[in-house]
């Protein structure tokens, strides 16, 4: 179980790796084609490249920043709860926020099918668009495994519900 | 069950959720996917939220949020933040507060190149709260002063929430970024000025700084100059149309990049961390737009936010004390919900009611990032307080919520400024193209 978790922390960090290049080559591929642009020689399709980029930077972060507790919650009310009853709205909305990104994770996959089989393409690139779909399926499937782990955690008294930080 | 009848259970479950501590985008996505699948069908419903996450990780408009972001981190990593600090301590140090209004000028000198009020709040802690512990300055002024000052993080442009106000309503985002210029430079004043009428009051509280010699304050001016260049360069090339706000956010990620090598003061893991933490608040925000959006479809199917519309116009009330009550939604909204999470909820639903009331949309975004903002420094949620206790985990949170008191007055005398001048907000948004 601590291979498979061990594994697991490695896939999102190196997913969030991807993230960051992505944002990297967005910043230097627009501040490249604006400046070009002043030389009228901006770089064609640059609209599109960096629509696939972000899509890559929001899409392959989610994992790490479910992994960093990053997401926005309203704590105020559950905090004052007994501790029992905490538990057992953390695993409700744990199973929730899992079946919520497996339908993500399957949904990605068939969209992507659809979208591979007609041949949509972007327009001046013509650059297809199904595999961003199925990294995003990737990306969701990897964050109920995240929230999965978190709740085998807090099962194996490993771990407090709501902890931050993974790890 | 009629469409009308869902959305509303749907809202209603929604409430509860919001407070169940599961994150504000899993949620609404999820209600957004079961309410429209029930409305509609379960193929519909799942194939809709796959275009959703798709349509809004990968929209070109939204891709500004990552680069705004991005251009925040690089300033802290480059050290932009301490020198703004240092410049204003030279020029207001030696005033009734000094350090406060150092602070406040720095918060408002760094809003103008970030674009987030918890990393403003972030950044000033570290390099503010130390100065005036040094100067033994009192804990909830200080404190106080700082979980103030980041607000002015999303009113004074870059900002994150007028960004996806923005593209949820339709508005010029270089518009909402004009807008809230003004209004901005207005609440530092107003916040300099409790500072000031505070020392005045309790002397005790903050002693008088070092006096700096007129040579001594130009020379320090020169700690700004980075910033105004990049202000100007990002601002000055949206404003007159020659960038979009993707290639100012680029624009101004890349100047930062530059201004950190040439000053020797961007180290690589600096620069790691600033990539890292940008990746990880973008999909933060960019989650909560995808289940807002989600959540929006299904409101839509329901025509809730028509018939709301519809219903308040009808109502027997003057339209400005209709303003009040939907400011009073925000202002109780704000102080249990996240800013960005409590607007895009609620914009799908409050914003066809405020333009057919004939309210100014631009306007109105000023408005309600304004009274959010008042949120974010009162209990229960106040997340600045938070993150301030956050790195200074020796002062107690009343002390910080005490300490951001006093500023909440100043918020309320700018948004009431706004309500009788609304043109403080729309002046330079009607000079753009």
């Amino acid at each position: 179980m601590f291979a498979f978790e061990k594994g697991v922390h490695r896939l999102t960090d190196l997913l969030n790796l991807v993230a960051g290049a992505c944002l990297v080559a967005m910043t230097i591929l627009t501040c490249a084609d604006v400046v070009l642009r002043l030389f009228r020689h901006p770089i064609l399709g640059t609209y599109e490249i960096i629509g696939f980029l972000g899509a890559t930077v929001a899409g392959f972060a989610m994992a790490y920043t479910t992994v960093k507790g990053g997401h926005v919650a309203v704590a105020v009310v559950v905090m004052r709860l007994s501790p029992r009853v905490q538990k057992v709205i953390f695993i409700i909305t744990q199973l929730l926020g899992m079946v919520l990104f497996a339908l993500l994770t399957w949904e990605c996959v068939k969209y992507g099918n659809d979208l591979r089989t007609s041949g949509e393409v972007s327009l001046t690139l013509e650059l297809p668009f199904f595999p961003v779909l199925y990294g995003l399926s990737l990306s969701a499937f990897m964050v109920c495994l995240v929230l999965w782990m978190d709740l085998w955690r807090v099962f194996t008294k490993r771990r407090e519900p709501w902890a931050r930080n993974g790890a | 069950m009629n469409p009308t009848t869902a959305g509303l259970i749907g809202l209603g479950i929604l409430l509860i959720f919001l407070f169940s501590r599961m994150p504000v985008g899993f949620v609404m996505a999820l209600l957004g996917l079961v309410g429209f699948s029930y409305v509609v069908s379960w193929e519909s419903g799942l194939r809709i939220m796959a275009k959703d996450f798709f349509g809004i990780f990968g929209s070109y408009s939204l891709t500004v949020v990552p680069l705004f972001i991005f251009m925040g981190q690089i300033a802290f990593h480059a050290g932009i933040s301490r020198r703004l600090f240092d410049t204003a301590y030279t020029l207001f140090g030696s005033l009734p507060g000094g350090l406060g209004i150092a602070t406040i000028g720095a918060c408002a000198g760094f809003a103008a190149i970030c674009g987030s009020t918890n990393a403003s709040v972030a950044t000033m802690t570290t390099v503010a709260l130390p100065e005036m512990k040094r100067h033994k300055y009192g804990l909830s002024l200080s404190t106080g002063t700082i979980a103030a000052g980041g607000s002015l993080g999303v009113l004074i442009p870059p900002s994150v929430i007028f960004i996806v106000y923005g593209i949820a309503t339709g508005q010029s985002i270089g518009k909402l970024f004009a807008a809230g210029i003004l209004p901005g430079l207005l609440l530092s004043i107003c916040f300099a000025l409790t500072v000031f009428i505070w020392v005045r009051l309790k002397p005790g509280s903050a002693p008088a700084g070092e006096k700096h010699t007129l040579k001594e304050k130009l020379r320090a001016l020169s700690g700004i100059g980075e910033t105004l260049v990049l202000f100007f360069l990002v601002m000055g090339g949206l404003f007159v149309g020659f960038f979009t706000p993707t290639e100012a956010g680029a624009i101004g990620a890349g100047g930062a990049i530059i201004i950190g090598l040439v000053r020797k003061k961007l180290r690589w893991k600096g620069f790691v961390q600033s990539v890292t933490e940008s990746t990880r608040i973008s999909c933060m925000v960019l989650v909560i737009v995808a289940g807002a959006t989600i959540f929006g479809h299904f409101m839509a199917i329901t025509r809730i936010p028509f018939m709301a519309a519809g219903w308040v116009g009808e109502l027997p009330l003057p339209n400005t004390a209709i303003m009040g009550f939907i400011v009073f939604i925000y202002l109780v909204g704000g102080c249990f919900m996240d800013s960005l999470a409590m607007i895009l909820l609620t914009v799908p639903i409050l914003y066809p009611v405020v333009t057919a009331l004939g309210f100014d949309p631009i306007w109105f975004g000023v408005i309600i990032v304004l009274v959010t903002e008042m949120g974010v420094i009162t209990p229960p949620v106040g997340i600045n307080v938070y993150v301030v206790s956050g790195i200074a985990k020796d002062i107690p949170l009343e002390v910080i919520f005490k300490g951001a008191l006093p500023f909440l007055l100043a918020i309320l005398a700018t948004v009431s400024l706004l309500m009788l001048f609304p043109q403080i907000a729309l002046f330079l948004p009607n000079l753009m193209r």
